[in-house]
């Protein structure tokens, strides 16, 4: 099965949720209703045809006026894979999370939050990853500047030249 | 009589560890021994090596790959140079991808001789950690004589190897793995079938088959729950189609499964399929095939996006790549084995004792700066 015929099925189970199969120039994957993704990921998970019960991975993209999640789904049953991507304005980047269905997904979403500031509705710990909690703003966005102080600690060096 | 009331205190584990997983802090409560809640503190080792792709060339991240994982820079370097490869589509010539897949595997042998030493020093016993060393230590001087470096290796680079291997250099190889394969006995006899070794391990930990795949976990530990997963053989990349070897699952024929002495014996098992790995390369090593690398001036690959999974000894090492068509790339995103491994402990921890919660933190190897890159 690839990625065409996971679309179709998709389409069947999840009326509306994909919102169009990219095909290029970047790898091929499925752009998802950001509204459905719950439902999306639910039926990818537990179709009998389906069945992708690992998700590889989880990240987000600045994309401009609109940030993305990127999500990547394996089934080692059926040995194949399917990438998603979801988008939010960046305004107001909120999705819905889906650690309750692949549980791998609360420490890729607390990350994606902590670096991009996507905030990951109903995620019972959306706490950030790897940056301290007083940290502000999210590394990865593009229009992102380094702060010159964190905590009293100089974060310019002098180097005389 | 009326039940004694018990308080649940607080306590700090970390933020280093004395062994060497890099910097780790936990935060538990525990009851007496009992552990009811494990909260793993992260982001100590954060390097920003993401935000560094995006700053850097193509051809200029490569060390930093190294330093998503120093225990195994040469799987890092190696899963980095395939995801560009396949980004740019640039060819590797043969004689690289022999030479790829023999310090790949050196590596791994390397890696699983670092997490058995300290998963056994963790626990306790000291002894092996200095013997698994001792091996490691040929291994890095392999590796410095074929690149100069032991730890940090930059070794595998885009299209191909740094440099081709010196004369006589197989025929060590082949003198290294000859007589590591004689250690792995003596490796088991130390401690691997060691009483207290197996009390402390035997049913510790448990992660099943079902929770191992909802956490993503890769690798080894992934295969220690019985789940029958190597990127080596489902998804090929290098030359790994071409070579027998077999992957050992946690069950029947290891007699274990989902606990820390699972993991610890895939690992011993690991080891020799890797050595079967290096002994084939080496019988089947191109010799007239001269060319060790393709060479490129500059990697400017065209818009698009890729996502490469490669089989490294801590699980599957991602590469998440998506270009603008610059010489830069506009995300530089890395999955790594330790990442999922260690969000796993949250979920497993309560009911531990404190002491078995090292036990599990140890079995699931998890290196630090993977974690937080």
């Amino acid at each position: 099965m690839n990625i065409e015929e996971v679309d179709s099925r998709l389409r069947e189970g999840v009326p509306g949720g994909v919102l169009e199969l990219h095909k290029g120039p970047y790898s091929p994957h499925l752009v998802v209703d950001a509204e459905k993704i719950r439902e999306v990921c639910l039926f990818l998970r537990d179709d009998g045809a389906l069945r992708f019960d690992y998700l590889t991975h989880l990240t987000g993209l600045d994309c401009g006026e609109l940030l993305c999640t990127v999500y990547r789904a394996l089934s080692l049953l059926h040995k194949r894979t399917v990438a998603m991507r979801a988008y939010v304005p960046r305004e107001d980047p909120v999705i819905d999370t889906i650690s309750d269905i692949w549980a791998s997904a609360g420490w890729f979403e607390r990350e994606a939050y902590d670096l991009l500031g996507i905030r990951y509705r109903g995620h019972a710990d959306l706490r950030r990853l790897l940056l301290p909690e007083d940290w502000e703003g999210h590394p990865l966005r593009k229009d992102y500047v380094d702060p010159l102080r964190y905590q009293d600690i100089d974060n310019t060096r002098d180097y005389g030249i | 009589m009326k039940a004694l009331r018990t308080e649940d205190m607080t306590l700090n584990m970390g933020p280093h560890h004395p062994s060497t997983h890099g910097v780790l802090r936990f935060i538990l409560t525990s009851d007496g021994e009992v552990v009811h809640s494990c909260r793993p503190d992260v982001g100590y080792l954060h390097r920003s090596i993401e935000k560094i792709g995006e700053i850097m060339t193509y051809i200029g991240f490569m060390p930093y790959t190294d330093r998503v994982d120093y225990v195994c820079a040469m799987n890092a370097n190696w899963g980095y140079a395939l995801a560009v490869e396949k980004l740019a589509k640039i060819e590797v010539p043969r004689r690289a991808e022999f030479l790829r897949a023999i310090v790949g595997e050196l590596n791994r042998i390397s890696s699983h001789l670092v997490a058995l030493g300290t998963m056994a020093m963790d626990l306790g016993a000291i002894t092996p950690f200095p013997w698994a060393l001792r091996e490691r230590e040929r291994v890095n001087d392999l590796f410095e004589e074929i690149c100069g470096a032991r730890l940090t290796h930059n070794y595998v680079w885009i299209g191909g190897v740094a440099f081709d291997a010196p004369d006589g250099w197989l025929e060590k190889v082949r003198r290294f793995i000859d007589s590591f394969e004689k250690m792995i006995p003596e490796f088991n006899r130390l401690i691997t079938g060691n009483k207290i070794f197996h009390e402390r391990l035997v049913g510790v930990g448990v992660i099943d088959r079902k929770t191992a795949l909802a956490y993503g976990i890769s690798g080894p530990n992934l295969r220690a729950s019985g789940v029958d997963w190597d990127i080596r053989r489902d998804i090929p990349y290098g030359i790994y189609p071409e070579l027998a070897f077999d992957i050992p699952i946690g069950g029947d024929a290891l007699g274990c499964i989902d606990d820390g002495y699972a993991r610890f014996v895939i690992r011993v098992r690991e080891m020799e399929e890797s050595l079967k790995i290096v002994r084939q390369c080496l019988d089947r090593f191109p010799h007239e095939e001269k060319e060790h690398r393709t060479r490129i001036r500059k990697v400017k690959p065209p818009v698009g996006s890729v996502y490469v999974a490669s089989e490294a000894p801590r699980g599957e090492l991602g590469f998440f790549i998506v270009s603008n068509g610059t010489e830069k790339a506009e995300r530089m995103r890395i999955r790594t084995g330790s990442f999922t491994a260690m969000s796993v402990v949250e979920k497993i921890a309560p009911g531990l004792m404190v002491a078995d919660l090292v036990a599990l933190i140890a079995s699931l190897d998890v290196v630090a700066p993977e974690i937080d890159r």
